[in-house]
């Protein structure tokens, strides 16, 4: 006997929520002591400036526009104010001079964040590490696609368009350290926070929050900006949201490129890298992104620099916990990728955050142990 | 917790079964399925975007034994496969990227499966029915992203325990199942996902309606109330099924 059941239709509803791990984070400083490398990539004189123990690196160009070149033989112990010149300036962490002949001034950043080594490694396969001889293993670029500006091999759909929310009326508050015990806010003294100074504005974002969010469509002093955090590479960009005289604001597209933020304008919907900072596929094809300087450093160093920091308020409208990391213990564990990429190099540890450094075509890493 | 309510998830399937007896104890069960995987995301500002995509799914072929076969109780035990026939390249039609390994029709890989099921009838009424249905699937690997990342669901064990009853000439036959599954993690490329695997207990109520002798529709629920999950992940909350259903015997 055959039977048989046909079920001519089956619908089915749900609707997804998530399960939290615990929290995780950076280590705890131990040296705090401000370290200086000047250095040169191409011809253009650098200088970088760190310090493993308070969790920063930043650079900046050491030539100013009248043509003199700055060295700075002396690093200063104390956040803000980071180094000195052999004019006697000095300057801080955002490269103001803020003592001295020059007070005032600004250095000129070079385009520079942290990111995962493995993140830095294959958008710049060859890359070279301050202070490391080693040779990178070989490597072939893959052909570029038609259409893109990249090889979409190992560009993956990750998420639906919008799944993961940007944020596009960001609220911020004063943080009074006496109106919050610390335990109660949302973001702890060792947590990564963005930095962001327009004029004489200066505000924060916590990248606790950012993991969750990872674009925040802002407005700082009149310009329109937008402020990127990418989980899985580690990387945080800040850029001009006006783009040949168009205002828009920017999405998570839910796209990856080495496992990499690609976000998308909702005025034209072309697609956007945030590590190669371009447009890599749509109509503004091959348009490049105006960016902005920042520096990243803990909770803790941001309170010590201002007394009542600006900071992206919580209060975002979408539910969620931002004391934890959604993506479990990825940040730490090296061997964890989410997809596959282009090149592997292993130089170092895949997860280790370092500084990098694009002048040109020329890109350099420097560690947290050079400082 | 996610509780805006930003993302939901449609699945639209069509099932055709067909049970083929070969004794009175041994029997072949075959479940070809065709779906519309449909994903809705709201977010508070900007446009509601939707993305589907519908073709055949992997296909279950199922042996049985009847152990047990009463007047009031029956014991069957099941073995099998998934053949991993559904498509898993669908793209983005404007890109031409990959989407989503979650809204292909098809898994990619082969699953073994093993089952068992006891049914009990008469217990307060004679149309009453208990069950106790119990499946394991074992999972394995699926080479994604042209053959890039290894990529492994984790195994998979599931319980139902059902009681229901028939009213009115059998036209109205309504139930209530606890199920209970668990699954493994993960692994892509050989390593575990922490942000996979789990426990969940759901209530399913179930209303059937026999339309006649062959056309029944079926209105069911899922309702969580314990969860126990691994890491940070996406699951279900909520679950509404309709079906009609159709059968015919040669």
């Amino acid at each position: 006997m055959h039977k048989y059941l046909l079920f001519l239709f089956s619908i089915t509803f749900f609707s997804c929520n998530k399960e939290n791990p615990p929290p995780s984070g950076p280590s705890v400083p131990v040296d705090v002591s401000v370290k200086i490398i000047q250095d040169e990539i191409g011809d253009t004189p650098i200088v970088v400036a760190g310090s493993a123990g308070l969790n920063f690196i930043v650079s900046f160009e050491r030539t100013l526009p009248d043509g003199t070149v700055l060295d700075f033989p002396t690093p200063l112990q104390g956040l803000p104010n980071i180094m000195e010149d052999q004019e006697g300036n000095k300057w801080d962490i955002f490269g103001v001079a803020v003592e001295g002949i020059r007070t005032g001034q600004q250095l000129k950043p070079v385009n520079s964040y942290m990111g995962y080594w493995f993140a830095w490694a294959t958008m710049y396969p060859g890359i070279e590490i301050y202070d490391d001889t080693n040779p990178p293993d070989e490597f072939e670029t893959p052909a570029v696609t038609p259409n893109w500006t990249i090889p979409t091999t190992n560009v993956y759909v990750g998420a639906g368009l919008d799944a993961i929310p940007a944020l596009d009326d960001p609220e911020f508050l004063q943080y009074r350290g006496r109106n919050y015990l610390d335990e109660e806010f949302y973001v702890k003294n060792e947590d990564l926070v963005i930095g962001v100074k327009v004029g004489e504005v200066y505000r924060l974002y916590p990248i606790p929050l950012l993991n969750w969010h990872e674009i925040v469509n802002d407005e700082i002093d009149g310009l329109s900006l937008a402020i990127t955090y990418c989980p899985l590479t580690g990387t945080s960009i800040v850029w001009n949201r006006n783009i040949d005289g168009q205002v828009s604001t920017f999405g998570v597209s839910g796209y990856l490129y080495n496992n990499n933020l690609i976000a998308y304008d909702r005025n034209s919907e072309s697609v956007w890298s945030q590590m190669k900072t371009e447009c890599i596929n749509g109509v503004l094809l091959e348009t490049k992104l105006e960016t902005y300087p920042i520096v990243e450093t803990t909770w803790a160093n941001w309170k010590n620099i201002f007394s009542e920091p600006t900071v992206l308020s919580d209060n975002t409208g979408y539910g969620r916990d931002y004391t934890r990391f959604p993506y479990g213990d990825y940040d730490t564990d090296h061997n964890y990728l989410t997809f596959p990429i282009d090149f592997d190099d292993d130089r170092l540890p895949r997860k280790e955050r370092v500084h990098g450094v694009v002048v040109g075509e020329e890109a350099r890493v420097y560690r947290f142990g050079s400082f | 917790m996610l509780n805006d309510k930003s993302r939901e998830r449609n699945t639209h399937s069509a099932l055709f079964r067909t049970t083929h007896a070969i004794d009175e104890r041994w029997s072949f069960t075959a479940l070809f399925s065709w779906v519309k995987q449909e994903e809705v995301i709201k977010p508070l500002t900007g446009k509601t975007h939707i993305t589907s995509t519908t073709g055949i799914s992997d296909i279950i072929a199922l042996t049985q034994y009847k152990l047990v076969s009463k007047t009031n109780a029956n014991l069957i035990f099941a073995a099998g496969a998934k053949f991993p026939v559904g498509s898993t390249n669908h793209s983005d039609p404007e890109t031409g990227l990959t989407l989503n390994p979650d809204l292909q029709p098809g898994t990619g890989a082969w699953d073994a499966i093993l089952g068992a099921r006891y049914l009990y009838s008469g217990i307060l009424r004679p149309t009453s029915v208990f069950s106790v249905h119990t499946i394991y699937r074992l999972t394995f690997a699926d080479n994604r992203y042209e053959g890039r990342q290894v990529y492994e669901f984790g195994n998979e064990w599931q319980v139902l325990i059902g009681f229901g009853d028939s009213f009115f000439n059998q036209w109205l036959s309504p139930s209530l199942t606890i199920r209970y599954r668990q699954t493994q993690p993960d692994k892509a490329d050989h390593i575990p996902r922490i942000n996979t695997g789990g426990h969940w207990l759901h209530l399913v109520p179930e209303l059937k309606v026999n339309f006649s002798a062959n056309t029944s529709g079926i209105l069911s629920g899922e309702i969580p109330f314990y969860r126990n999950l691994s890491g940070f992940q996406l699951t279900t909350t909520y679950r509404i099924n309709v079906a009609v259903l159709y059968s015919f015997t040669t």
